[in-house]
């Protein structure tokens, strides 16, 4: 089993962004989306994640609706806006510029200074 | 994430409310189900799946409170929440909170009362169509000075050549403010009357309540027999009779027919303040009737007696008009008489001219009154900071128990919003009861003042207000409180060592408040003795004992024997009543408004048309009446008539200049006729107390004749009795005839100096409530500090400390502030003293002595307001002091 890694704060939003960018979810659905693409490497307390997604709908990013999930079940829908998309869009930019830059740090050798 | 998304949502959250509960329940059940349903799809018994779901899911309850603080649901009810408890904080506190909400209220109700007055003065439209496209036009000649521009209607010619050709005015129109007898059932009264040009209702686009206004038809000699009249005359002389159209009155003598009646509040020209003329008298105009001048008349270019209005058209603007009329005006200039040569014309905004003057004064009040506000919520800042000293230990306990910082701050706005709230409501009612005593008294010659009243902006501005005073008070202390450090508050409140009295944002609210405070001061200290100097002016005349009454003749008098004939009797009979000494006529009295301004020729001298005299009519007893000193020659006689020796009175500066060191008795002036000076009189202040009184001349008035004077006699009885007596005589003689307003000589003076007493009044009560604000809250201060240092006084004390070197450390504590606070005031107030320059007279706005005065004044009551608490120090008995902690 692979190794399991601590959320880094902040992250939880960007990463509901990112599965809800893949397509309409429910909030268990959310999980099981960060679940897969992070290979099970990253696990959410699950109760944490509802705050967030109330967080983000009230804020504009993410909207909304009941509707019937796979085993007939009413289950909430959530879905990315189009503002939750820009900020998704300048979340992931600014991300990665950080990942290379702390990477580039990181690597720094004592015969590079 | 845009605001008005989240005031979407928070205001689904809190409209919503049960449903998003629900709506939260289920979503995290069916959450929880599903995870039970993998799990037991895993192979899992569905008892253990749902237990692991719930445990993996985690506290439900948690979870969704942090889901409701996401949505901002928890506001309204915390709000509520907070409210209540500032409620219950404020009641277990009494004096604080009434002290605090007293002194915000003396703040908010002063800011109030002063904004309503600018308000309705200044900011309220008139109320007529499209006000903004209202102007007045003057056609000033600039080579004829001190005249004021109020004088310049334009001449009647060039009047109708700019209505019949200008294209930049829809309407146009040209009126008069006087006072006329108005006989309605036999009995004349005097009221104040208009005469206008057919298009002056269109132009102000007013119609009546009642029949038609004046039309241009009416406005032709021949069909010019009709009259509207005002509202309040409608009610007070016809019982606000529906029938009253068709009814005739007298007016002047002459029969018209009332045609209208105007709505209630329309008052027009009387009550502008361009037109407090003698001749007008009254605030409020009471009967408009066509001026209809004759067709020889209207061609006139040397007369003028009307002022002139007009409606912009559309998308003109003012300097286009003015360039319009200034062409006009010259391509006519040489048709001038040569006197009248190089006329201009000048335009300007109408509600300007109805209230301008008296815009310096309103935003002077407005400037101290809101000193007045913000000393008394830096007043209600300190106390909130000195509560907050003594309530460090719940905030720390608090802050101990979990509540986060920005909870705090909310809490003690909340209570700041209490206090707001109370004194706001307080301060509106206080506003309207000092707007009624202002109105009700009506001192200051303030057009519109007397429409004052509490509305939807005025509430809103105290709305305003109050909230900027729960920022000021409440937020601004709470930030240092909220800080609160729990170590140090809890080592604190164990030691027994000497406190930190007073914080330095405290000290220093307290020594801004006393600088405001001084400037205050400075400044009614400054009119206070500009209205002293003004009292003790030399008048030139004695006032006191005099009682007037002003009586205007109609067109039966049209000859000046008529006239002469009239006026004789009345002074002969008013002289010979019982208790008058004297009994004059004069076409003005001094200070009872109107001018006469006249250039003329005096012996020895080439005519010189640019330096002018004041002139006045008078009988013969005139100088006796009014108590003017004759310093040679003689008076007028009654030998002075119409076919003998035209005679005149000069002045003395008139003597003085013009036949120094010579007697000026015998000699020649030319004005209507040649003259010959056969006395010399004191120096009046005629026209205004405030300005140095220019040359003078009289001429008698029975010998040329008037159509109205004004009756003065020296008198003992009361007023109202002369007056009756006065009434009496005049119907016999006339009873078409009837008697103007009765003025006493006081009144005429109390009168010329009303705008200042108003003025010096208001910025006194000003200055009255920040001295008083500022005392309380030195004493507060002090108070609380004392109080704080109970224990090390004790201490001190029981060390042999002597009570003398106690009362000494807290005086000179207080004074320190006290005195600091001044010295930044009398800086402040030296710079700030000259935005009220043009208020003063005969004091320089930085005079040292009225400053030196304050600063003694405010030293000797700070030290007052600092020696109650330093002797209650002074008893503080060391034993109970020890023990109370």
């Amino acid at each position: 089993m692979p190794e399991r890694l601590d959320l880094l704060q902040g992250t939880l939003d960007l990463l509901i962004l990112k599965a809800l960018s893949l397509g309409p979810l429910h909030g268990y659905g959310v999980l099981l989306r960060i679940g897969q693409i992070s290979s099970q490497r990253l696990e959410i307390q699950q109760g944490s994640l509802y705050p967030a997604l109330y967080r983000l709908e009230h804020q504009g990013l993410i909207a909304s609706e009941w509707g019937e999930s796979d085993n007939k079940r009413k289950a909430k829908y959530y879905r990315l806006t189009p503002s939750g998309r820009r900020q998704l869009r300048s979340e992931a930019e600014k991300w990665s510029e950080m990942a290379g830059l702390m990477a580039s740090i990181l690597s720094t050798t004592t015969e590079e200074i | 994430m845009s605001i008005a998304s989240r005031l979407r949502s928070w205001w689904r959250a809190t409209r919503h409310a049960s449903r998003m509960e629900s709506d939260m329940d289920r979503e995290m059940r069916a959450h929880m189900e599903a995870r039970a349903a993998d799990l037991t799809g895993r192979g899992i018994a569905p008892e253990e799946a749902r237990r692991r779901a719930e445990m993996e899911f985690g506290p439900v309850a948690q979870t969704m409170e942090a889901c409701r603080d996401a949505r901002a649901a928890n506001l309204v009810p915390s709000l509520v929440q907070d409210l209540a408890f500032g409620f219950r904080v404020l009641r277990k506190n009494p004096g604080f909170a009434s002290i605090a909400v007293i002194t915000l209220a003396l703040g908010i109700g002063a800011t109030t009362a002063v904004f309503s007055l600018v308000n309705s003065v200044l900011l309220r439209s008139l109320p007529y169509r499209n006000p903004d496209r209202l102007v007045y036009l003057f056609e000033p000649v600039p080579h004829i000075t001190g005249v004021p521009l109020e004088a310049w209607g334009p001449f009647n010619a060039d009047f109708y050549d700019w209505q019949s050709q200008s294209r930049s005015f829809s309407h146009l129109a040209i009126f008069t403010a006087d006072s006329t007898n108005l006989a309605v059932n036999g009995t004349a009264i005097r009221v104040s009357s208009s005469r206008v040009t057919g298009e002056f209702f269109q132009t102000l686009g007013l119609a009546p309540e009642l029949g038609r206004a004046i039309s241009p038809d009416d406005d032709r000699p021949g069909s010019d027999n009709v009259a509207v009249i005002s509202h309040a005359l409608w009610q007070s002389q016809f019982g606000a009779d529906p029938h009253v159209l068709g009814r005739q009155v007298l007016f002047n003598a002459k029969p018209r027919r009332i045609i209208g009646v105007m709505p209630a509040g329309f008052r027009f020209p009387h009550g502008a303040e361009s037109f407090e003329t003698a001749e007008a008298g009254g605030r409020a105009t009471d009967v408009w009737v066509p001026l209809a001048l004759s067709p020889k008349e209207k061609a006139m270019r040397d007369e003028g007696p009307g002022y002139a209005i007009g409606f912009l058209k559309p998308g003109v603007t003012l300097p286009r008009a003015q360039a319009e009329i200034a062409a006009m005006v010259a391509s006519v200039d040489k048709l001038h008489p040569p006197f009248f040569q190089g006329a201009t014309s000048l335009i300007r905004p109408f509600d300007a001219e109805i209230t301008g003057g008296s815009r310096h004064a309103l935003l002077t009040f407005l400037a101290a009154v809101l000193l007045v506000l913000l000393i008394a919520s830096s007043n209600v800042a300190s106390l909130v900071l000195a509560r907050m000293h003594g309530r460090a230990r719940e905030f720390s306990l608090r802050a101990a128990l979990g509540a986060s910082r920005g909870r705090l701050i909310r809490q003690l706005s909340t209570e700041s919003l209490c206090l707001a709230g109370a004194g706001g409501l307080l301060g509106v009612l206080a506003a309207w009861l000092t707007i009624r005593l202002l109105v009700h008294f009506h001192a200051a010659n303030i057009p519109r003042l007397d429409e004052t009243s509490i509305d939807a902006r005025v509430l809103l501005f105290a709305l305003g207000t109050s909230l900027a005073t729960v920022f000021l008070c409440g937020l601004f202390p709470a930030w240092p409180a909220s800080r609160c450090n729990i170590h140090e508050v809890m080592k604190r409140s164990a030691s027994r060592t000497v406190r930190g009295t007073a914080s330095n944002l405290h000290r220093g609210l307290m020594i801004g408040q006393v600088a405001l405070t001084f400037v205050l001061l400075a400044g009614s200290g400054l009119l206070i003795r500009s209205f002293l100097n003004l009292q003790a002016v030399h008048k030139g005349f004695l006032p006191a004992a005099t009682v007037s009454v002003d009586i205007r003749l109609d067109a039966r008098y049209n000859t000046p024997e008529r006239q002469v004939a009239f006026f004789r009797r009345v002074i002969d009979e008013t002289s010979r009543l019982p208790g008058v000494e004297a009994a004059a006529a004069a076409n003005f009295l001094p200070l009872g408004g109107g001018q006469s301004l006249s250039a003329i020729e005096v012996e020895g001298y080439p005519f010189d048309d640019k330096t002018f005299f004041e002139q006045r009519d008078v009988s013969p007893a005139y100088f006796a009446a009014e108590g003017i000193p004759i310093l040679e020659g003689r008076s007028f006689t009654g030998a002075d008539t119409t076919g003998t020796q035209p005679v005149i009175i000069i002045s003395r500066s008139f003597a003085r200049r013009y036949f120094p060191g010579q007697s000026a008795l015998g000699k020649k002036i030319h004005t209507t006729g040649h003259r010959v000076v056969v006395g010399v009189v004191g120096d009046v202040r005629q026209y205004s107390l405030e300005t140095a009184p220019p040359m003078q001349f009289y001429v008698p008035l029975l010998q040329d004749g008037q159509w109205a004077a004004n009756i003065v006699a020296r008198t003992t009885i009361s007023p109202d009795r002369l007056a009756s007596d006065m009434r009496a005589l005049v119907r016999n003689i006339d009873p078409a005839v009837a008697i103007g307003t009765v003025r006493t000589g006081s009144e005429l003076v109390a009168a010329a100096t009303a705008e200042r007493r108003f003025e010096t009044f208001l910025l006194t009560a000003f200055a009255a409530i920040g001295l008083f604000l500022s005392l309380v809250g030195l004493y507060a201060l002090l108070s609380y500090s004392v109080e704080q240092r109970t224990a090390e006084i004790g201490v001190r004390m029981a060390l042999g400390a002597q009570p003398a070197s106690i009362l000494r450390q807290v005086i000179a504590q207080g004074s320190t502030l006290a005195l600091a606070g001044i010295a930044l005031g009398f800086a402040a107030a030296w710079f700030a003293a000259r935005s009220i320059a043009s208020l003063l007279f005969e004091v320089k706005p930085t005079d040292a002595p009225t400053f030196l005065a304050v600063a003694a004044l405010f030293c000797a009551v700070a030290l007052a307001a600092c020696y109650f608490p330093a002797r209650r120090a002074t008893q503080v008995d060391p034993i109970v002091s020890l023990r109370t902690e």
